[in-house]
């Protein structure tokens, strides 16, 4: 290779390393002054939880020591689509504050799913009440769990209430019902 | 001691120096020279350690957890420290190290700083739990799933998992963090495949250090690490992980070509099912590194690299972790949605490449050809590598086709140009699944385009091709 192409390479390259470098400085700066030390080296799990849930945490505190090991603990799927929500909104405005609460729902409903995983195993599906029964009777136990707004098992034989707070409200299903 | 750093300091234990340690003797005793050098020791023996573990923990799943998890590390840690003593004491015959010069070093001490860096990084992703996206939804579900086995059947399970036909490698090195602590954990599962990045770093250094010179070695190493961020360094993905097995195998078997060897051929096709186990672009990649390998052993290899007729059963390796990929995905009958014609409506991905040529190609093209100019995502390095390849063809001509570094540039190539058909025969939304993955898997063949690079650009011994000047 020409010595004079040679160079042009490595002068590409050093452009690209300089550049690199800056940007690793950058990151570093900002990521020393976002980060909490403290918090990242010495918090508990829960702690770490409670920092990105706030209040929605207490959930993987409250559920695990009710649940029996192996439950699964439907809930209802969050569904509906841009469609959906136009034709139940009047303006756009509406409509985004209609998708963002549907979209947080969802990422929360995610969020649970993953910390609380195995204990208890929480399965979005849809008429979870239906469904939930449904196992019930084939000798499978299933839980719910029910958010504000979500439909609820009240009026329904069988279903008994397991813990209920402003969040949240935990259904059982005996075997059987 | 705070509960967050005593967890983390057993995570790293168990996950990262007990399987460095499992992988430097295990390397040792398939033959590794002792004097290979300490970084190189280390950097292969964390993929190949890891991959080897995985089985035994894999092994320990299937049995229904009939042990304490702590110890499977703790039997690792043992057999490598007692593989590393009595081969250390045995072993005479020295490999050739990369050069010791006082300058030389510098590009160690810059892979340091960079792997410094790195760690301050994901000292700051992990003050949060893994909760969303693709490291939680995908990679920690599943291992999650897999550890929880005898409690929830995971037939049922794998439907909270995105992909539960992804390969196993990844949630295996969760599960050994699970294992060694006994219980789920939600942030520290990510440090196995967080010290990947600094693996990546160390073994990219050590390889250039080895094969160019210095200045250049130091300025391709901070381009290239500029790409980590891209690949999701600090999640628990498996975009890094994979680079560096890449990586891994791509330096071993040019070790093998340059010392002759054996075991560096034993460890590239280790490496080799780390590659294979980490994502199902593996089998892509392998192929990529296979093709050129194998027409420059056709068109005759150049006297050190001789193989006996025995090392050719090592290739066994990676074929049997492929089999156990597919053997698991029968038995759980799960099917991966690129290539199954069910889930591709009635096609399989060849058949749509052909048909979706016309309609998607122009768009594949545009985001490839974006992605090769953007400095933000790869530094240039895969398209400054290809070009420096096609300049140092045209002056050096068949000379420089025999080189290392041609081998490199063509791996590189065949790997682009085989995710392009790829992304052209997707059954997703394309614009999304462009936006989504093409960037971050493009990271996987950035070491090996930056190697290939520096050996092209900067020779550290008078070239092949020099006389063509």
């Amino acid at each position: 290779m020409h010595l004079l192409v040679r160079i042009a390479f490595i002068g590409l390259v050093a452009w690209q390393a300089t550049a690199a470098t800056a940007l690793h400085g950058e990151r570093l700066a900002a990521t020393s002054a976002a980060t909490d030390w403290g918090h990242a080296l010495a918090a508990t799990t829960t702690q770490r939880c409670e920092r990105v849930l706030g209040t929605d945490a207490g959930l993987l505190t409250t559920l695990p020591p009710l649940c029996p090991p192996g439950l699964v603990v439907l809930h209802e799927r969050v569904g509906g689509s841009l469609d959906d929500l136009r034709r139940r909104t009047t303006s756009e405005q509406e409509l985004a504050a209609a998708f963002a609460r549907l979209a947080a729902r969802n990422g929360l409903w995610l969020q649970w799913t993953a910390l609380l995983y195995p204990q208890p195993f929480l399965l979005g599906v849809t008429d979870a009440i239906t469904v939930a029964e449904h196992e019930a009777r084939a000798g499978r136990p299933r839980w719910l769990l029910t958010l504000p707004g979500d439909p609820e098992p009240r009026d329904r034989t069988g279903w008994v209430v397991v813990q209920s707070s402003a969040q949240f409200t935990v259904w059982r299903c005996p075997t059987g019902s | 001691m705070p509960d967050g750093i005593l967890s983390l300091l057993l995570v790293a234990a168990t996950t990262v120096l007990a399987p460095t340690v499992f992988g430097a003797g295990l390397l040792r005793r398939l033959g590794l020279p002792a004097g290979s050098g300490v970084v190189v020791t280390v950097t292969h023996g964390y993929v190949v350690g890891h991959v080897v573990l995985a089985l035994a923990t894999s092994l320990w799943l299937l049995s229904g957890q009939v042990a304490p998890g702590l110890v499977l590390p703790l039997a690792a840690a043992v057999a490598g420290a007692c593989w590393l003593r009595t081969a250390t004491a045995t072993t005479t015959t020295g490999d050739t190290p990369a050069p010791r010069e006082g300058a030389a070093w510098l590009v160690t001490g810059v892979a340091i700083v960079l792997v410094a860096v790195h760690v301050h990084a994901c000292l700051a992703t992990n003050a949060m739990p893994i909760r969303l996206g693709d490291e939680a939804e995908i990679w920690a579900a599943k291992a999650k799933v897999l550890y929880a086995a005898n409690v929830i059947e995971p037939r049922l399970g794998f439907a909270m998992v995105a992909h539960a036909d992804y390969p196993n490698l990844d949630p295996l090195l969760q599960v050994l963090a699970f294992a060694g602590l006994g219980r789920v954990l939600q942030w520290e599962n990510r440090l196995p495949l967080q010290a990947f990045g600094a693996v990546l770093l160390l073994l990219l250094a050590d390889a250039m250090r080895r094969r160019t010179r210095t200045p250049v070695a130091i300025a391709v190493l901070l381009a290239a690490s500029g790409s980590l961020a891209t690949a999701g360094a600090t999640t628990a993905q498996a975009d890094v992980p994979l680079a560096a097995a890449m990586l891994a195998t791509v330096d071993a078997l040019l070790r093998w070509r340059e010392t002759g060897h054996v075991a560096w051929w034993r460890t590239a096709c280790l490496a080799a099912c780390a590659v294979l186990a980490l994502k199902n672009e593996g089998t892509l990649l392998l192929l990529a590194v296979a093709l050129p390998t194998a027409l420059w052993w056709w068109r005759g290899p150049d006297g050190t690299a001789r193989l006996p007729r025995r090392a050719w059963s090592w290739l066994g390796a990676p074929l049997l972790a492929l089999g156990l990929h597919h053997g698991f995905l029968a038995w759980f009958d799960l099917r991966t949605d690129l290539v199954d014609p069910a889930l591709g409506g009635g096609r399989g991905l060849f058949a749509r490449i052909v048909a979706q040529a016309g309609s998607h190609g122009p768009d594949v093209l545009a985001c490839f050809g974006r992605l090769a100019v953007d400095p933000l995502q790869h530094r240039l390095l895969p398209v400054l590598a290809l070009g420096a390849g096609i300049v140092a063809a045209a002056c050096g001509g068949r000379r420089f086709l025999g080189t290392p570094a041609a081998c490199l540039l063509a791996t590189t190539t065949l790997t682009i140009g085989g995710y392009m058909l790829v992304f052209v025969g997707t059954h997703a939304d394309l614009t999304w699944h462009l936006a989504t993955a093409a960037s971050r898997i493009v990271c996987h063949v950035v070491p090996v385009a930056a190697l290939a690079l520096a050996m092209t650009i900067a020779p550290r011994t008078p070239d092949a091709y020099a006389g063509a000047r």
